[in-house]
């Protein structure tokens, strides 16, 4: 996608994400994956934080996988920030959290999430359902022409 | 309280006594008046009597006087013409019997009666002529014992003849014509010294000195004679009418009332006061009372303050709890999942470098941490159970059911577990309480079916109307629990049997033991070793049969799985 990395993965736990890209990998999906260990960084990348008050011209992901819980600024923030931004309001964000509480879930969803993943801990094959979570939102999906309009006057 | 004491008893005492002495000075003064006046009145109606009497007589005698005179002048004038003079004199001279013209030699006596047959009595004569030469009143005289008094009248027939007029005068007759009309109230007695000449009327025997009246006459020939007046008894009967004594009475009688209406004014007045002092007593302890009043209520106020902070400081802390689960579902979850998915992904990448005893290692490190996983998400479900309220509604008990039991299946990799549904009748509650408490008794039903060839669940209902309730019962045909364990049960982390035997966290009864109480319900159980488990929860039936339907599966009894 004109250099755009596929997956924007946003996630503080080294753990999770050296599960998730584990799993991506052997997938053959790492290639196009560019990781952020906090909200405000993920935010810079997206070239939507304004603290410079330069927005650098950054390639919009065709997926996000934002974890909830985070340092110096959650998910749910980052989801807002994202949503409120032209470039970036339709790129689809899934939010993977260990909290399976309902409020977040609604709070998520009202921020304009477009899914929300439980992170699982399974014995086998572990972060499988990351990829196939993946393999939807890039392979099967299917996004508005604006999007890319908005993503193209920015490459 | 010192105002209790008794009204002073002297003032009406004083009053009482003062009137009552009024009253017999007042009694005293009439009396006196009375008797005065009435002293008075005979006094001059005695003095009447007198003169009438003294006039009469008086007059009497000079009538006679005149007789004489004219026998004087004339002489024995021819007889009937003497007689008819003598005749009128006698007449007009009440009361005379009979005229004697006595002869001074006794030659020629000349004798005139009132009625016929009376004679002249020699004694007369010699009594006559011994009298003085001036008028004369003799008497008194009875002829006879037992006879009216008479009173001779004697006059000398000229200066010098010698010749004497002797008139006989019946005393009772000559007066009474002066008391014919008399007032009836006096009785009138006349006495010549101690002989009664008259009487009118008839005298109270014993009239007081102070109520008869004694007159004397004093006559121009020289006798005096008397005259007594007395009240008859017919005026004293009327002068003494009990008047007085009834004013007497009253007076006392008002003289005491008097004294005891001032009694009574003082003891009203007394009482006022002391009710006066009560009532300011307990006013006093009304102010008391209401000051209580109001620092009870600032008590209550600050208390009420206290509860609203201590809520405030519940609800910080049920914050708190909240907050403190979200982080021990992200923080703790985390690195158990790490440990979880890094032994995964050593026996998966790593596989060919480990023996048995290693892969067998990481399998026990991996489910380790799934099960601690797994207490964590049992104790967060708890948890959340016993925060979220209520949302109660009619609950499709089937529908709920069948949904729990494909979550539960899945759950527990059971897929070809199967859900027979009995009877089910719908239930008033919250839907997705209901629907965990459903899970978990389907898990478990499921979980301890595991050595049968066929899991199969039953699930039914019914309403008890005695106990006004819906009785479900979920019903497996595993291995069971000796009932001695029923009471441990519902607790929470409580287990009949060994992870190795049958994985469990020990907290998915607690949840339903939890959910069914707060629907006001109650849950036990039944099962025997060996035979299979009934579990039984029963929630409070709200309406009655008709609103309340027994929904049976619309195909059959029973519904297998569906993959």
């Amino acid at each position: 996608m004109r250099g755009s990395p596929a997956i924007l993965l946003v996630d503080d736990n080294s753990n999770d994400v050296a599960i998730a890209l584990r799993a991506l990998r052997r997938a053959g999906l790492s290639a196009n994956v560019h990781v952020e260990p906090d909200g405000l960084r993920a935010l810079r990348y997206l070239g939507i934080d304004g603290d410079d008050g330069v927005s650098p011209v950054r390639p919009v992901p065709q997926v996000v996988f934002l974890d909830l819980k985070m340092p110096r600024m959650d998910g749910w923030e980052v989801l807002l920030r994202i949503r409120k931004d032209a470039r970036t309001r339709e790129v689809p964000v899934v939010v993977v959290s260990t909290s399976r509480n309902p409020d977040d879930v609604q709070r998520c969803y009202a921020a304009g999430a477009n899914s929300f993943l439980v992170k699982r801990f399974d014995e086998v094959h572990p972060g499988e359902y990351l990829v196939e979570a993946a393999r939807y939102w890039i392979e099967l999906n299917e996004m508005p022409p604006t999007h890319f309009d908005e993503g193209a006057t920015h490459a | 309280m010192s105002e209790q004491r008794k009204p002073s008893l002297a003032l009406p005492i004083v009053i009482a006594i003062s009137g009552i002495l009024s009253s017999f000075l007042g009694w005293g003064f009439v009396l006196k008046e009375r008797r005065d006046d009435s002293a008075r009145s005979i006094q001059r109606a005695a003095i009447s009597a007198r003169r009438a009497v003294g006039m009469h007589v008086e007059a009497q005698v000079n009538s006679l006087r005149g007789l004489a005179h004219l026998w004087d002048r004339f002489g024995a004038s021819p007889d009937p013409l003497w007689r008819f003079d003598t005749r009128q004199v006698m007449q007009q001279a009440r009361g005379v019997e009979w005229i004697a013209w006595l002869d001074h030699d006794g030659v020629e006596d000349r004798f005139v009666s009132a009625s016929p047959g009376l004679e002249l009595d020699p004694t007369v004569r010699t009594r006559a002529l011994s009298l003085v030469s001036d008028t004369v009143v003799d008497g008194p005289i009875a002829v006879k014992e037992g006879e009216p008094l008479r009173y001779w009248v004697v006059i000398p027939v000229g200066q010098t003849s010698g010749d004497v007029l002797v008139a006989s005068v019946l005393a009772e007759e000559s007066l009474r014509s002066l008391f014919l009309d008399y007032s009836p109230e006096y009785a009138v007695t006349v006495h010549w010294g101690s002989s009664r000449l008259f009487q009118h009327g008839e005298p109270m025997p014993k009239p007081p000195g102070w109520w008869q009246a004694v007159e004397a006459i004093p006559f121009s020939f020289g006798e005096t004679w008397t005259v007594t007046l007395r009240p008859s008894s017919q005026l004293a009967r009327s002068m003494q009418t009990p008047l007085p004594t009834y004013l007497l009475t009253a007076g006392i009688l008002l003289s005491l009332v008097l004294g005891l209406l001032v009694h009574q004014a003082n003891l009203a007045r007394a009482r006022e006061r002391s009710l006066a002092a009560s009532n300011r007593a307990l006013l006093a302890r009304i102010y008391e009372a209401s000051a209580q009043d109001l620092r009870l209520q600032a008590l209550n106020q600050e208390l009420e303050m206290r509860v609203e902070e201590r809520t405030a400081e519940l609800g910080a802390a049920v914050e708190e709890l909240r907050a403190f689960n979200y982080s021990v579902s992200h923080d703790l979850r985390s690195p158990l999942g790490a440990i979880l998915s890094f032994a995964a992904l050593l026996k998966e990448d790593y596989a060919d470098r480990l023996d048995a005893t290693g892969t067998d290692w990481l399998t026990r490190i991996g489910r380790s941490a799934e099960s601690a996983l797994d207490l964590l998400d049992g104790f967060l479900q708890l948890s959340r159970v016993s925060r979220v309220g209520l949302e109660a509604d009619t609950v499709d008990m089937a529908n709920l059911a069948q949904r729990a039991f494909a979550e539960s299946r899945e759950s527990e990799n059971a897929p070809h577990a199967i859900l027979r549904l009995g009877p089910l009748p719908d239930v008033y509650g919250d839907r997705r309480l209901l629907g965990t408490v459903l899970v978990n008794l389907f898990r478990n039903a499921i979980k301890y079916s595991r050595p049968r060839a066929e899991r199969i669940v039953e699930f039914r209902g019914e309403i008890s109307e005695d106990t006004r309730e819906v009785i479900y019962c979920v019903e497996d045909f595993g291995v069971g629990f000796d009932m001695k364990h029923e009471r441990k049960l519902f607790g929470l982390f409580e287990r009949l049997h060994t992870a190795d035997e049958f994985e469990g966290t020990g907290v998915g009864l607690a949840i339903v033991a939890r959910i069914i109480r707060r629907h006001g319900g109650r849950v036990w159980a039944d099962a025997e070793t060996g035979q299979g488990a009934r579990f039984y929860f029963a929630l409070p039936w709200k309406g009655d049969r008709s609103t309340c339907v027994d929904r049976q599966p619309s195909s059959s009894s029973t519904t297998t799985a569906t993959t």
